[in-house]
Formats: C-alpha cells, sequence, structure tokens
C-alpha cells in the first residue's frame, strides 16, 4: 500500500472523529460556529479521504471499486457527503450529531480490513462494474443518512420529553418524517439501479441475469423492504414511529446485505 | 417473498436429498425437501406469490396510469414525474413476468472442449457448430489469472463465417444464443496395463470417480507446475506445464487402495497392473445459453430505469401547490 493512501486514510479518519466531537460539543454550544466547524471537518475528511482513494487508483491503475475494504471506504464517502450536504442544505447539525459515529465506527472498521490494492479477476472485468458500484454508493449513502435520521425521530418522539438540550437541536418531527422518506426516495431509485446495473452485467459474466445469488437475494429484500415503507408512507399508514422503525430495518438489512452475506453467506460475488 | 427469499439464502439451494437429510436431521429435512424449500424459487408456492405480485403490479399500473394522464393534463411537469413511476412499473411487470418465464423458456448447456475439437453444438439444437482454435490464460505478474481466452470459429453448415474470442465478461453473441467462457480443465491419456493387455482411458482433472469396472474407479488431479509448499502439500505453482505431475487414487470398492504422483510415461502400480500418463490437454469450458425472453427482460430494465430517472428528476411531489414552498421531499442530496 502506498504510503500517502495510508496516511490521508487516517487523516481522514481524524478529521471524521474530530468532526463527530466537534458535534458533540454542539450539543452544549449551540453555537452556528461549532456547527460550521464540524461542517468544515468533514468536508475535511472527504478531501483527505478523496485523495486517498485518488492515490489508491492510481497506483492499482483501476477504480477502487473491487472489495470490501474498498467499497466499504467508498460508501463512507458517499454516507459523510450526503451528511454535509443534507446538514448545510437544510440547516440541520442535528443530523450530523447521529451520522458522523457511523462514520468514525464505519471507518474505524476500515482501518483494521485496508489493504493493498490487488489486480482485478477476470469476472470483475467489465465496465458495469463501475455503474453497479457507482450507484450503490448513492444509494447505501442515503439509506444511511434516513437511518441516522430514523433515530433522530424516535429520540426526539417520547412521550414527556422537554424541549432542551439535544433534542432543541432536532428538526421538528413533521419535517424529520418527511426528510426521511426524501432520502429514501432518493436512495431507493440508486438501489433500482444498483439491482439492474448488476442484472445486466450478470447477465454477461455469469450467463444469467438473475441467479437467486444470496448478495443479489438480499439486495432485492432491501428494495422490497424500502418499496413497501414507501408505499406506506404515500398512502399515511406508515409515518412517524411506524415508518421510522422500518427504515431502520431497512437499514439493518443494508448491513445484512454487505456484511452478513459477505461473511456468514457464500455466493457468487466477491463482496 | 422477502421471507421466504431470505430463508432461501440461508437454506443451500438444489443439493440432493442425502444433503438435507445429513445437514438438518430426517425429520427437518424431510420437511424442508417436501415444502420445497429445498429449491425454494422454483417451487410452486413461489411461482404463485410472483403471478399474484404480477397482477396486483398490473391493477395498480392501470390506476397510476390512468392518475398520471390525468395529472399531465394539469401540471405537464408533475405529469412527468408520474409518468416516471407509471413507466417504472411497467418495467417492473416486464422483469418480473420474464423472470418467471426464463427457467422455463431457455436452454443451456455445458460443453468442454480442447483445442483442435469442434464442438458440436447443431447436434444439441443450436444453430452453429464452434470450432475451438485456442485457449489459454492470461496472467498478472503476481502470477493471479487475468483473463481466461477461447479463440474459435463459428461454423455454419460446413462453412466457417466468423472468428472470434470468448473470454470472461464478453460472451460471444450469434444468432440469439450467447456462449461464455464458463471454466477450463485438464484431460489426460492414460494406458492400463493388467494380464498383458492395455486397456486406453481419458479421465478429466478433478472430477468424481471415473469407474474403471464393477469394483475399480480412478480419480486424478493435474499438476501443470508441480511443486511441494512449506507444509509438504502438492501445488501447482502455475497453469503453465512447466514442470507436469499426474496425482492418481485407485479405488476398490469405493475405498482408496493406492495414491502416488508420477511424470509423464512413468509407471504407477496398481493391485493387479500398471498405469501410465502419456498425454495431457488443456480443454475449455463454455456454456451455451438461448433465451427467447433475454429482450423483454432488457426492455424491462429500460423502462424501469428511464422511470426511476424521470421521477427522480421531475418528482411530482417536489412542489406543493399553493404554497409554493419548496418541498423537502425533493431530494436529499
Amino acid at each position: 500500500m502506498h504510503p500517502l493512501e495510508s496516511n490521508f486514510f487516517t487523516l481522514a479518519l481524524i478529521a471524521y472523529a474530530l468532526a463527530m466531537a466537534t458535534f458533540f460539543a454542539y450539543i452544549w454550544t449551540r453555537s452556528t460556529r461549532t456547527a460550521n466547524l464540524g461542517f468544515a471537518l468533514i468536508g475535511a475528511g472527504l478531501l483527505t479521504q478523496l485523495v486517498s482513494l485518488t492515490v489508491r487508483s492510481i497506483a492499482a491503475g483501476r477504480w477502487p471499486f473491487a472489495n470490501v475494504y474498498e467499497f466499504l471506504t467508498l460508501m463512507i464517502f458517499g454516507l459523510a457527503a450526503a451528511t454535509l450536504i443534507a446538514g448545510l442544505r437544510y440547516r440541520m447539525p442535528g443530523t450530523a450529531i447521529f451520522a458522523t459515529p457511523v462514520i468514525v465506527a464505519l471507518m474505524a472498521y476500515a482501518y483494521t480490513i485496508k489493504r493493498a490494492a490487488e489486480p482485478l479477476v477476470p469476472a470483475l472485468q467489465s465496465y458495469w462494474l463501475q455503474f453497479h458500484v457507482a450507484t450503490a454508493i448513492f444509494a447505501y449513502g442515503a439509506f444511511g443518512l434516513s437511518f441516522a435520521m430514523a433515530v433522530m425521530y424516535l429520540i426526539k418522539d417520547r412521550p414527556g420529553t422537554r424541549e432542551g438540550g439535544l433534542l432543541g437541536i432536532l428538526p421538528d418531527l413533521g419535517r424529520l418524517d418527511k426528510l426521511i422518506y426524501g432520502t429514501i426516495a432518493f436512495g431507493f431509485a440508486f438501489q433500482t439501479l444498483v439491482l439492474i446495473t448488476g442484472a445486466v452485467w450478470a447477465e454477461e459474466a455469469w450467463g444469467t441475469w438473475w441467479s437467486w445469488d444470496p448478495k443479489e437475494t438480499w439486495a432485492l429484500i432491501t428494495w422490497l423492504v424500502y418499496a413497501f415503507y414507501l408505499h406506506g408512507w404515500t398512502r399515511g399508514s406508515w409515518r412517524g414511529r411506524r415508518g421510522a422503525w422500518l427504515s431502520i430495518i431497512g437499514f439493518a438489512t443494508v448491513l445484512f446485505t454487505f456484511f452478513g452475506v459477505t461473511y456468514l453467506l457464500r455466493g457468487l460475488h466477491s463482496y | 417473498m422477502s421471507i421466504a427469499s431470505a430463508i432461501g439464502t440461508v437454506v443451500p439451494q438444489n443439493q440432493v436429498p442425502f444433503f438435507y437429510t445429513q445437514q438438518y436431521g430426517p425429520t427437518l429435512g424431510q420437511l424442508i425437501i417436501s415444502t420445497g424449500v429445498a429449491s425454494l424459487f422454483r417451487s410452486w408456492w413461489f411461482t404463485i406469490a410472483e403471478v399474484w405480485l404480477v397482477v396486483s403490479l398490473l391493477i395498480c399500473t392501470y390506476y397510476r396510469g390512468q392518475f398520471a394522464i390525468r395529472l399531465s393534463r394539469r401540471d405537464t411537469k408533475r405529469g412527468l414525474g408520474a409518468w416516471g413511476l407509471t413507466v417504472l412499473h411497467i418495467g417492473l411487470v416486464f422483469i418480473l413476468v420474464t423472470l418467471i418465464f426464463t427457467p422455463r423458456v431457455s436452454r443451456e448447456e455445458r460443453v468442454d472442449a480442447a483445442p483442435g475439437e469442434v464442438a458440436k453444438l447443431s447436434a444439441r439444437g443450436f444453430p452453429f457448430d464452434l470450432q475451438i482454435k485456442s485457449f489459454k490464460i492470461e496472467q498478472y505478474p503476481d502470477g493471479s489469472p487475468k483473463q481466461y481466452i477461447t479463440r474459435c470459429a463459428v461454423v455454419e453448415n460446413g462453412k466457417v463465417v466468423r472468428e472470434t474470442n470468448i473470454s470472461v465478461n464478453y460472451p460471444l453473441k450469434h444468432r440469439g444464443v450467447k456462449v461464455y467462457q464458463m471454466s477450463y480443465g485438464w484431460l489426460l491419456s492414460a494406458r492400463l496395463l493388467s494380464q498383458g493387455k492395455t486397456f486406453p482411458v481419458e479421465i478429466a482433472s478433478d472430477q468424481e470417480p471415473l469407474a474403471l469396472g464393477p469394483y475399480h474407479a480412478l480419480a486424478v488431479r493435474f499438476y501443470p507446475d508441480f511443486a511441494y509448499d512449506l507444509n509438504g502439500h502438492p501445488i501447482t505453482r502455475s497453469q503453465e506445464p512447466k514442470n507436469p505431475r499426474v496425482l492418481y487414487i485407485f479405488y476398490y470398492q469405493n475405498q482408496p487402495v493406492v495414491m502416488d504422483i508420477l511424470k509423464l510415461g512413468q509407471a504407477g502400480e496398481f493391485p493387479g497392473g500398471q498405469i501410465v500418463f502419456d498425454r495431457y490437454s488443456q480443454f475449455t469450458g463454455l456454456q451455451v445459453k438461448k433465451n427467447p425472453a433475454l429482450g423483454y427482460t432488457f426492455a424491462g430494465f429500460i423502462l424501469a430505469s428511464a422511470g426511476v430517472l424521470v421521477h427522480l428528476i421531475w418528482n411530482p411531489r417536489r412542489r406543493r401547490e399553493g404554497t409554493g414552498q419548496e418541498d423537502v421531499n425533493a431530494t436529499s442530496k
């Protein structure tokens, strides 16, 4: 592994950890300056991570789309970008309080499994790899963000809670509910594209566009859970707490698709 | 369907019945077989669930379409978003219907052929034959495989119509048939010398034992570039035949009785005779597939992708009439 790649990865981890600490401090300071510092640190994390990924890509002569470590760091990148954009656009530092711990936890795990880039095995040498993984980053990034917001919703929505401390920072419930829906709708669109690009690629590489491989089956289950959420939300019966719980279940299936299937079930996917 | 699919990923699919009774015990194993969980995605009840989903999708799509038409009359942009969702659902119907039909209308065959051979696909109902010119494995500098390439000629009615490469991710597409690079292996030619007679044997490496009679069987493994690893186990350093060796196991009544590693031309023992391996050849494993439903599936993919993208760009919920305020539903990024 190139030292630049390794060092910038560590820098990114530090930047995200500092961002998390800053957003925790924001719970007490409640000042815009603290929040802005936090967002700047997420931005710094994104930049250093981008340098690390670029060095890796140049060293390997290919996109960093080929194994569990590479996809995990891209997923973190997507989640951090989503947190930054959503946080600034909708002026919600509250989201970052919940998203940064997820980012730091995943980043710390990525740190333990990082390794040098290997050349691509024949099955991965396809243009579809790029589309398949790129759409997955957007989908998983959005689902991660919706998970953070669902946790916020459940924390805020408890009977008899006062409007002080942490709760005061969180957006009001109606707004949060709509944001969760919007984020999931966005992620769902990309999850649809993940499944389709994967199917087109499988038709070229494995000779069949759908083979009920564990990874593709679990990606479909994820898609079905979120499809259920979207239909339930538009019909009005799965909003609020019920919807928040469903989006947490949705993200659990995302994590299982990613980690559970990779480590517990065997299949054709390399990660 | 989600729950059933989840079970289908945990219980290994399409194994022999013995596997399930062995793995899960007689009661649960029998239950897995009799309920169809052993081949869940082809079971009648899973198919019914799929058909049910198609029917409900069709009904929903019909109402959705009517809604999209009404909305388009009032507001073109929001109408476009509603059309996006309708088109997505039409695409899903295409995909689901072809998912149900593909295994029932498509045909696939595995073909192993050595360079120089002609794979007689026409004898199996495909519209051409394949003449295998060569097979090669490209490697990275570290020795890991980079690509598997079969060079072959497409033969129609005895005439070569085109010459092409088949490799992983780049199947041959000809007359609605696709030919995939799937695997490769080694074929060994051996002589069994017993009681003054010679019996020729052709046997593939790494296969189930080959029966040589009612009691005897033979299994072989070919090491093109033989070496011992640090633990003293035989390995092959590459797929190039730099130091070819053959490991053979001779079975008598399903019990291994002799195992040895031989050079080519070297005689090995077995009870009652000798074995000599003379030649090896590499063969390419191809999969030939004809799927008449594929065009409809891809039409579904295009419709669904287009529908999703249109809806993402012109989300009908983005602007609420009257308020003029941007609705946060629009996008998250």
